[in-house]
């Protein structure tokens, strides 16, 4: 009797014990890939700085060329500034960095009219250098597409949909290209700057 | 002349005005009158906005890459300029061409990829007189190695059939012993035998290999590379090679090579990409320590011959005989070189085992982007899946493209860098390679360099013994895998250099 008692308890223990272990493996799992989301976007965020930390080089290179539109130039500091200050978050502040990507590109591509400027060795680099920061917030994106990825499979599958909605988890969004990029570059309108 | 300024006077003001079909009639009539000048190169420029204008983008892309090959330098820039316009604004643009040595575009270094007829053309007037003369080497070779067979083969019989089969006596320890005496001796003849006929292949093999590789392989790559930039030779120092095996990765933890053999190697900088590779055997050595106690050569020559019982030296030498017999036969089936110093090391002596980790093509060289990180990029096989066994090298890092997850898996310890180097173009690339190659393949990228390894299970650019030389598949494929090796930088577009490093 105090056997099969012992048995039957041993079996519930058991099982509460590899239930509880499937629970806690299942909630650290969660939280490890909401931690690798906020990961990926804050080396999202290392990259624009860098890419922030380049703008005044910019700038100042391009500056010499007095026949460069002054205006261009000053909004793009302007841009900077306002990040740079902080004040922007969320929303707004992805709003800024796609206009800085804009104003940027623009810059760049209307220089190709001046020739002198492109063998500038300074300038050169500095290309170099933007292109490739350029190339590595694409990865970081990537990244934190990758990771949201994962993190909403988990919040959405089952069984850790069940941990989720205990947690109050949210389903995270993923980087898009806003309506604005989407456009089809109109090239006569470049010309006219 | 009022008659050639009015056309263009008036096509600007047509091009201003949006009248773009009146613009481009006037500036057409304009282009084909003038001569080549300022005036002339301004039309041209306002005709390839009139183009666009009107919509007609392919006329306006074909008019661009015209003024692309003019000699005045501001056309060039403008027209390089207006070309990565009319591709979405990501920021691709490259310093505008300088001067045309420097523009690779639709060049290939030097290296004209030629094709097979031409080949075949070059096959049929210059190599095949060089080949008939190996193909005579080869076919003494052949006799001599019959010759010498036979003769050995007759030894061999005898030996069998004299051997004194009624002294063998095991009923009491003496004549135990001399019982295995008699077995020694004639293992050791045996394996005599053996030995001294891998000596005399070996030898002979080696005299019209190596005199093939230097004149027709040398001969292949001077049809190909006809500005001298590539350099070829036999066999270079494998410790470099070794080097980079290491650095690069691929074969690590549990698998690490701890020897390179290195053959054909060809280096060069195409563009400006330095590249070497070369072809390699990778092996694990496993030392066998306990046979230093039995090294009967060691032996024989010093009087302790009979100190080690009799009947551990006839075990020796039976190990001798099997592992031997099948080398040299699968080796000679196919016609294949012998290794003397792998017989003698491996089978006489037995002091190591090898096991090859990895047979193939080792290629090397600097990569367009700087990165600090490594990230290796593996053929999805089972045992590459594992993570557990492969927690060494890094993270497994999933990609977006479903074609290349299918066939490789990636790993590398910083996921941000492993993206920077892997976009979505060289996965493409890297896709695209592999079908080309057909092989597993083997690739990481470790502090700005890149390394590839692409396995191949047989010897190449090696003649076969029993087959005859003047066949032309064996030449053509030679050319095929220089043509995939040299393709690389081309295929991977390693130079493209418009990032720091």
């Amino acid at each position: 009797m105090a056997t099969f008692i012992l048995s039957v308890l041993l079996t519930v223990v058991l099982i509460i014990g590899t239930v509880v272990a499937i629970l806690i493996w299942l909630y650290n799992n969660l939280v490890g890939k909401k931690n690798q989301v906020d990961k990926a976007f804050s080396s999202i965020d290392v990259l624009l700085k860098k890419r922030c930390d380049l703008i005044p080089n910019l700038v100042a290179v391009v500056k010499k060329y007095a026949q460069f539109e002054q205006q261009t130039l000053t909004e793009i500091a302007n841009l900077r500034s306002r990040v740079m200050s902080g004040q922007a978050t969320g929303a707004a502040r992805v709003d800024l960095e796609n206009q800085i990507s804009r104003v940027v590109g623009n810059i760049l591509v209307a220089l190709e009219a001046y020739p002198d400027l492109k063998a500038n060795q300074n300038f050169i680099q500095l290309q170099y250098s933007l292109t490739e920061v350029e190339e590595q917030i694409s990865a970081a994106r990537r990244f934190y597409n990758a990771a949201v990825t994962e993190y909403n499979d988990a919040i959405e599958m089952f069984p850790s949909n069940l941990i989720a909605i205990a947690m109050n988890y949210r389903l995270k969004k993923l980087f898009e290209a806003n309506t604005g990029d989407r456009q089809n570059v109109d090239v006569g309108s470049l010309f006219e700057q | 002349m009022s008659n050639r300024i009015k056309p263009l006077a008036s096509g600007l003001e047509a091009l201003a005005q949006k009248r773009y079909a009146e613009a481009i009639e006037l500036l057409e009539t304009f282009c084909q009158l003038s001569q080549i000048n300022r005036d002339y190169w301004q039309a041209q420029m306002s005709l390839v906005q009139a183009y666009i204008g009107a919509g007609q983008n392919q006329r306006a892309i074909a008019l661009c890459e015209k003024l692309l090959a003019s000699k005045n330098l501001e056309v060039r820039a403008w027209a390089h300029n207006f070309i990565t316009k009319l591709v979405p604004p990501v920021l691709t643009s490259v310093a505008a061409p300088q001067d045309s040595t420097k523009n690779t575009v639709g060049t290939n270094f030097g290296i004209k990829l030629k094709t097979l007829d031409e080949l075949k053309q070059f096959y049929q007037q210059y190599l095949l007189a060089d080949l008939k003369e190996f193909e005579k080497k080869r076919k003494a070779v052949v006799n001599q190695i019959a010759a010498v067979g036979i003769t050995l083969s007759i030894v061999v019989l005898a030996l069998f059939l004299f051997f004194p089969y009624g002294w063998l006596n095991f009923s009491t320890t003496r004549a135990a012993n001399f019982s295995f005496a008699i077995i020694f001796l004639f293992l050791l003849a045996f394996v005599g035998c053996m030995y001294a006929w891998v000596v005399f292949y070996s030898s002979s093999t080696e005299t019209y290999v190596n005199g093939f590789k230097s004149k027709i392989i040398q001969q292949i790559i001077n049809f190909i590379d006809e500005k001298q930039i590539l350099k070829y030779s036999q066999s270079d120092s494998a410790e470099m090679t070794l080097a980079a095996f290491e650095h690069s990765q691929i074969f690590s933890g549990a698998i690490a090579p701890s020897k390179i053999t290195q053959d054909d190697c060809i280096s060069g900088t195409l563009g400006e990409t330095d590249i070497f590779f070369s072809e390699v055997c990778a092996e694990i050595e496993i030392e066998h320590n306990w046979i230093n106690y039995f090294n009967i050569s060691q032996n024989l020559f010093s009087r302790r011959t009979f100190d080690i019982p009799i009947y551990i030296s006839v075990f020796v030498l039976i190990i001798a005989v099997f592992k031997g017999i099948p080398y040299i036969i699968r080796r000679m089936i196919k016609g294949q070189r012998i290794d003397y110093y792998h017989f003698e090391e491996e089978i006489i002596k037995n002091e190591v085992t090898r096991k090859a980790v990895f047979k193939g093509l080792f290629f090397q060289a600097d990569f367009h982007k700087s990165f600090q990180s490594k990230t290796i990029v593996l053929p999805a096989v089972l045992d590459y899946k594992i993570q557990v066994l492969n927690r060494h090298r890094g993270e497994v890092i999933k990609l977006e493209d479903p074609e290349f997850n299918h066939l490789f898996v990636v790993y590398s310890e910083d996921q941000v860098a492993a993206r920077y180097v892997l976009t979505t173009n060289l996965m493409a690339k890297l896709v695209r390679f592999k079908k080309k190659a057909k092989r597993n393949i083997y690739v990481s990228f470790v502090d700005s360099k890149i390394y590839i390894a692409v396995e191949y299970a047989e010897d190449l650019f090696e003649p076969l013994l029993f087959k005859t030389m003047l066949g032309f598949a064996p030449v053509r494929e030679y050319f095929e895998i220089l043509k995939l090796m040299l393709g690389i930088v081309e295929d991977l577009n390693l130079n493209r250099r418009i990032w720091n490093g």
